[in-house]
Order: structure tokens, then C-alpha cells, then sequence
């Protein structure tokens, strides 16, 4: 399985904090990455990094094994979403349109116009006077006409109501089944990310504290009720309690084992909110947290 | 179970069958899909020789991942049910074993005079008995829950 | 999974395949500065506001030469690359296939070469209404001529584009690149206009200017008339050869001098003088419009653009290639 982006060790200063502290992630091609963490951990900072709007204080990254982000060779491969910013300095919607034409060689222009109709955006409208929504669907809507191989979208959903954000998650996964492109995508809905996402990648404070395949990362994990004590003695040794309440009380508790476990009745299987909610409050004394 | 079955204006471009999910059933998505399959054929809305929807089209629709489609459809490969031919689409090649319209009326028959009038004697509901068919089948090994989205055109 | 869309057409390959496909799509995207580009030099106010300044500021040159640059910098300079990347939209722009660089540069070109082509007429214009009624100066070579030639204009506006650019991208917000600006742009107006100042900094060239003719030492005030014969230069030195200040040669020696010296002064140098029609030595006879001086700018010229230039690709960054055949000024 050939990879999409290589994340090696990837760290990011700014003057005044650290927005990414180590970050180490492999997305394949043809996955659905979802990008999960708090406001301000470093969500939008990771993917400027993949899409080469800023370059790492160290690490590196790679595009489709051996680009680098930013190069000639990646931004036309590459189409990035940014979050609900306005698209373009242009006029109009048309003119938008042309001028994305103008700026890539490979863009499907009927597409675009086709898919604006069909979201009743009219080419002559103002894009200063756009809701924030068609604004969302216009960049959206550009991006996909340039058939990115990767796909790099900033909480594209988060200003379309409910019926468009399903209709665009179906859209994306159709387009997903056509040409197998990668999608990569940063949420802080998580109820949302099942069903599209195959692969997770959760940041917590500049770390990526999970970064694998979301299948292996549900057999991994198993939910166990009882102290922290009891819960110790459940994964023995090969594997950790990811869930902090509180020691003493008989809470649900989220464990990761080393390797999947079978035959414990005690045991019950997790979705992928569960696990999320547990890592996004474990709060990393030391160790980076697993990843798979 | 509500039946309802497309009319096909069409011929042979649209599968019989229409997938549909139950988001908050607790049943992986992929196997929604394989029991949806298995009962439809089982009803007789799928035959063999029909085809599958594309991927594509099912991925549009519900929005989840093709790889969940895919794993649909190899699981019922695995299971024999289905096959693949590349570029033209999954076909049904087999069904499960179907009962005749009489041995499954004579079964119901079986269960509503039997068990249940004892079940209800004794004093259980429709949860109660329910629940106790669940965890049955799960002990015994029946990895399916009777829960599943329902089969609908 | 399915198949990879195979994409038809993939990176361009040869150098200049881009270019015809991106200039549209640029001048769309600054339709409305291209526009008021047109309105700025075209406007009949320059051409009265020329003749007005005509008659009597910064030592007889046309302030328009000044007055177009200054009003290029400021509001189409600045704003060029701050105001995408004040909105945020550069995060559009720069993600397309193109890359930034050659977004910034095919914009850059675009308005340089709006800039010359408008500059020609308006200078032409300007040069030939207004300054060849003056006996004086004739030539090419004198003050006001010379920064009203199209070629100057063009230059001056061109470079007044590229500074108005850079602090846009140093500031990165379009109101503080706009105050920023017009700040250089007064600094840059009071050190021409401060006649002292301006003078200084052209004497620090003037001194490495090989001298050919050695002048005549004159007694009491240590003073030699040079003039230099290749550059038609004149400028005054003392005995051990240090170029004096205009400024203080003409308020406080001069007017001092014996009347023998004055007469020895403005007579080894009466070709010159008599040359521009001048009786005797007039005080200021800095003759900054001449070969050399032209030589000097448009070597400043050139290599303030090219400054300005490599600044504003250093701010931006990036690390798409940049494939420029020629760069066009």
C-alpha cells in the first residue's frame, strides 16, 4: 500500500508557542483520514504543513513517497479546503471559477459549473455576499474539479447545515470509490467520523497520540467497568488504561492491549467516540501514547 | 418487516436492492449490509444473477466509506454468496438456504403455540423476551443480532 | 480499492507552458487595480499638476515624476499581495497547481508592464508640452526632462510598485503597508527636496569619479574649480582634492572669495558655462543630469529593482522552482 503522506518527527515553533511538538503519521493512499483534536491543538497547523503552506522546524514530510509539500510536482496533486476563509479576492463567483482554471493545468471546468447549478450558486453572484456556507461549497467545489489525488479539507462541515454536510460526505466517498483519491480531514465532530473514516489521526497538545488504521484501533481497544486497579490486572502487562477516572470508582474504562483480546466476557467493544473521549482526556505524563 | 419492492422501469441498470442504515443499532455498518443482503434473497427480492449496487452508488447514498462496502461484499464472497466480476460489478450467485412459505408459516406456528403462550403464562414482555433471545443466540455463538436495519425498497 | 483517475495532463514540463494560461487568470484577479492603474497615470490632473509644479519646486523638476510612483506604491503597491494575505485567501491562491512564486511574479510582470506601456504617451507628453519652452535647459539631459523621459517614468513607477509590494509582504496587512509606504514615500520626498541631503548623497559618487582636468588652484580660499570633461561635471574641491559641499561653497566661500579668484573660477571653467549659456558661476551648478548622473540611476535603478525583487521572493518563500525565462523591468 503505497503512502499518501509521510509524517517523520514533524515539529512546528512559532515565536511565540509550540503548535506541533512531534508528530509521526503515515496516511495511505486512498484513505479516509480523519484529523481529530481539541480547538488550538494543532489541527490546522499539521495540515498547512502537508499542503506546504509553512515548512516544519524539523522533520519532514513527504507526498506520495517522495514529494515534497509546496513543490510544483505536489500542489498540483494536492487540493487544500481551508477553513471557512473566503476563497478568493475575486468578484464574482464566475470569476473565481476561471481563475482557479487559469491557476491549474488539470481542471475540470464543466464539473464546477455543474456542481455550482446543482448548489443553486449563481456564477454572477458576489463572493463577499455569499453565506458562509456557499463560501464553504464554492472552495469545495473548486478543489474537486482540479481531481486532487489528495484532498486536504480544514472542518469542511462546519458551516453547512445537515443535509449538505451529508450530501458532500457522499459525495466525497463517491468520488473516493471513482478514484481512489485520499482524503484527509480535520474534525472536531467525532460522532460524524465513523462512518467515512478509515484512518485516525488525534493531536493532543502537538502530539499525535493516535495515528492508525480506525479498524485496528477498535481491536485494539475494549471497554472494561471496574477500578483502575481491576483494570490493571485485565490487560497484565500488555497493554495500558487509557481512561482517567477516578481509581477507586467502578467506571467504564477504556484499555488498549498490545494485542487484540478474545474470550472475555468482561470486556465490551468501543466506538470510535469512546476512544477519542478517552484520549482526549488522558492527559500524556511522558509517554507519546500508542499508535498502531 | 415492511415489504415494499421497487418497480424497475429500467432493465438490468439498477440493483433490486437499496441498502439502508440503522446509525444507532450498535451493528458494525458492513454487516448491516451483509444481513440486508441475506434477507432480501431470503424474501426474494434478490435472486440469483442480480447484481449487487456499484460502490460507488452506495457510498453516495449512505455516505460511508467504499471500504466498508468492500468488506460487505468480500465477507459475502466468503460466504458464497456472492461473487465479483471485474469491471462489471458483485453478483448473487447462491442464496442461503431458504425455508418453503409452509415450513416457515409451520415454524411460526410452532413458536406462537409453544414457547411463547408459555413465555407470556409465565409473566414475560416483549422486552423481557426479546432480551432473552438476544443473549441466547449470543452465547450460543450467533454473531448476528436480530436488531439489524431492515430490508426496505 | 478502484483504480486511480488517470490524470490527463500533469505537471507542465516545458517552461513557459503556464505562462499563457496563468496571465488571464492574474489579470481577473486584479482587474480593479489593473483599472485604476489606468485612471492614475491617464488622469488629467497629472498632466495639470505637472505643469503646475513646473514653476517653481524641487529644483525644477517635474514633482509628477515623483507624484506617479508615489501614488503607484501607495495604492497599488501596498495592497497587491497584503490584502490576500490579510483575508487569508493566499491560502487559496498559493495551494493552486502554479505555486506562489510564479503567481508573484506573473503578477508583478503584468502590472511593470502595464506600468512602462502607460508611462510612454503620458512622458512623451509631458516632456514635449511643457519643457522644451524652456531655452535654458535644452536636451535631454536636463532635471526635469530627464525624469519626465518615458524610460525613467517607467522605471520609477516600476520601482515605487515593487517597495509598495515588499512592505505589503512585510506587513502582511493592507492599512499598516499602506501607512508604511506612504511613510518611505514622504522620507524619500524630503531627502530630494532638502537640497543639502540630496546633494550629499550624489557628492559620495561624485568623488569616486575619476577627474580629468586638474583646474586651476586659486590663493586665498584653497579652492579648484575641477570639471571633468568625460561627465561634464563641475564641482568644487580644496587643495588636497576633497570635494567641498555645494551648499557651503555657495553661501559662505564664494560670496568671499577676491574678485581675481571669482574671475579665475568662471573662467577655467567658461567652456562648461558658456556651454549652458551661463554668464558667470550661478551658485548650485551641481549638474546632476548629465551622462553620468543618467549612467548612476539607471545602474541604482537596475539594481533596486532587482533588490526589491529578490526581497519580496526571499518574504514570501516557498519551494516550487521559480521558471522565469527573461524578467521583464
Amino acid at each position: 500500500m503505497t503512502s499518501a503522506v509521510q509524517i517523520e518527527a514533524v515539529s512546528r515553533r512559532f515565536r511565540r508557542c509550540t503548535a506541533l511538538r512531534s508528530v509521526t503519521a503515515t496516511i495511505p493512499s486512498g484513505s479516509v483520514t480523519a484529523l481529530v483534536g481539541s480547538n488550538g491543538a494543532g489541527k490546522t497547523t499539521l495540515l498547512n504543513l502537508v499542503t506546504g503552506l509553512l515548512t516544519p522546524s524539523t522533520g519532514a514530510i513527504s507526498l506520495f513517497e517522495n514529494l515534497a509539500p509546496g513543490s510544483l510536482e505536489a500542489l498540483g496533486r494536492v487540493a487544500y479546503v481551508a477553513q471557512d476563509g473566503p476563497v478568493s479576492t475575486s468578484r464574482t463567483v464566475g470569476d473565481a471559477v476561471h481563475i482557479a482554471r487559469s491557476f491549474n493545468t488539470l481542471f475540470d471546468l464543466d464539473s464546477a459549473v455543474v456542481r455550482l447549478q446543482r448548489l443553486d450558486i449563481d456564477l454572477k453572484q458576489r463572493v463577499s455576499k455569499l453565506s458562509g456556507g456557499q463560501r464553504a461549497q464554492l472552495a469545495i467545489t473548486l478543489a474537486l474539479a482540479r481531481a486532487p489525488e489528495l484532498l486536504v479539507l480544514d472542518e469542511p462541515l462546519s458551516s453547512l447545515d445537515p443535509i449538505a454536510r451529508r450530501d458532500l460526505l457522499g459525495e466525497l466517498m463517491g468520488h473516493c470509490a471513482d478514484s481512489g483519491m485520499t482524503i484527509i480531514f480535520s474534525s472536531h465532530v467525532i460522532a460524524e467520523l465513523e462512518k467515512i473514516a478509515s484512518h485516525l489521526v488525534l493531536i493532543k497538545d502537538g502530539e499525535a497520540v493516535v495515528a492508525g488504521e480506525i479498524d485496528e484501533l477498535l481491536e485494539h481497544h475494549r471497554i472494561f467497568t471496574g477500578t483502575a486497579a481491576e483494570a490493571g490486572l485485565v490487560h497484565d502487562g500488555h497493554g495500558s488504561v487509557i481512561s482517567q477516572a477516578h481509581p477507586l470508582t467502578l467506571a467504564p474504562r477504556v484499555i488498549r492491549f498490545a494485542v487484540p483480546p478474545t474470550g472475555n466476557a468482561l470486556l465490551v467493544p468501543v466506538t470510535l467516540e469512546d476512544l477519542a473521549y478517552a484520549y482526549l482526556e488522558h492527559s500524556t505524563s511522558g509517554s507519546g501514547g500508542p499508535t498502531t | 418487516m415492511k415489504l415494499d419492492k421497487e418497480v424497475n422501469s429500467a432493465h438490468g441498470d439498477q440493483s433490486p436492492i437499496r441498502f439502508r442504515l440503522n446509525a444507532s443499532s450498535g451493528v458494525p455498518t458492513y454487516v448491516q449490509l451483509v444481513i440486508q443482503v441475506e434477507q432480501a434473497l431470503r424474501i426474494g427480492y434478490l435472486n440469483v444473477g442480480d447484481r449487487l449496487p456499484r460502490i460507488k452508488e452506495v457510498v453516495e447514498s449512505l455516505a460511508i466509506n467504499p471500504n466498508t462496502v468492500l468488506k460487505a461484499y468480500r465477507e459475502l464472497e466468503t460466504k458464497g454468496i456472492a461473487a465479483g466480476r471485474p469491471g462489471v460489478g458483485t453478483f448473487i450467485v447462491a442464496s442461503p438456504p431458504t425455508l418453503s412459505a409452509e415450513a416457515f408459516e409451520k415454524l411460526r406456528q410452532e413458536f406462537i403455540d409453544g414457547w411463547l403462550e408459555s413465555a407470556t403464562k409465565a409473566g414475560l414482555n416483549h422486552v423481557d423476551i426479546m432480551t432473552l433471545l438476544q443473549s441466547t443466540l449470543e452465547s450460543l455463538g450467533h454473531s448476528s443480532s436480530i436488531r439489524s436495519g431492515g430490508v426496505s425498497q | 480499492m478502484t483504480a486511480t483517475l488517470t490524470r490527463t495532463v500533469g505537471t507542465p514540463t516545458s517552461k513557459t507552458s503556464w505562462l499563457p494560461r496563468l496571465i488571464p487568470g492574474v489579470v481577473r484577479l486584479n482587474r480593479t487595480a489593473l483599472i485604476s492603474v489606468v485612471h492614475q497615470v491617464g488622469h488629467p490632473r497629472a498632466i495639470i499638476l505637472a505643469g503646475e509644479v513646473f514653476n517653481g519646486t524641487l529644483y525644477s523638476v517635474s514633482t509628477y515624476a515623483f507624484y506617479l510612483p508615489v501614488l503607484v506604491a501607495v495604492f497599488i503597491g501596498a495592497p497587491l499581495f497584503a490584502r490576500s494575505l490579510e483575508t487569508g485567501t493566499f491560502r487559496f491562491a498559493w495551494t493552486q497547481g502554479v505555486g506562489r512564486r510564479r503567481l508573484v511574479a506573473t503578477t508583478l510582470m503584468v502590472f511593470v508592464l502595464e506600468l512602462t506601456v502607460l508611462s510612454f504617451p503620458l512622458g512623451i507628453v509631458l516632456s514635449r508640452l511643457w519643457f522644451d519652452l524652456s531655452p535654458q535647459f535644452p536636451g535631454l539631459w536636463t532635471n526635469h526632462v530627464f525624469f519626465t523621459d518615458p524610460w525613467m517614468m517607467a522605471f520609477s513607477s516600476a520601482i515605487g510598485l515593487l517597495a509598495g509590494a515588499l512592505l505589503g509582504v512585510v506587513f502582511r496587512r493592507v492599512l499598516t503597508a499602506l501607512a508604511a509606504t506612504t511613510s518611505m514615500m514622504i522620507a524619500i520626498y524630503l531627502w530630494a527636496i532638502m537640497f543639502p541631503f540630496f546633494q550629499e548623497t550624489l557628492l559620495w559618487f561624485v568623488k569616486r569619479m575619476p577627474s580629468s582636468y586638474p583646474g586651476v588652484p586659486l590663493e586665498n580660499g584653497n579652492f579648484l574649480a575641477h570639471y571633468d570633461d568625460s561627465s561634464v561635471n563641475i564641482y568644487l574641491t580644496n587643495r588636497s582634492g576633497h570635494v567641498m559641499s555645494m551648499n557651503q561653497f555657495n553661501s559662505q566661500i564664494y560670496p568671499k572669495l577676491p574678485q581675481a579668484q571669482k574671475l579665475a573660477l568662471n573662467q577655467n571653467a567658461a567652456p562648461e558655462f558658456h556651454r549652458l549659456g551661463l554668464q558667470e558661476w550661478q551658485g548650485s551648478l551641481f549638474h546632476s543630469q548629465f551622462h553620468g548622473f543618467l549612467m548612476m540611476w539607471i545602474g541604482f535603478g537596475i539594481v533596486t529593482v532587482i533588490a526589491l525583487v529578490v526581497a519580496i521572493f526571499a518574504l514570501i518563500g516557498g519551494n516550487d522552482r521559480l521558471l522565469l525565462r527573461r524578467r521583464r523591468l
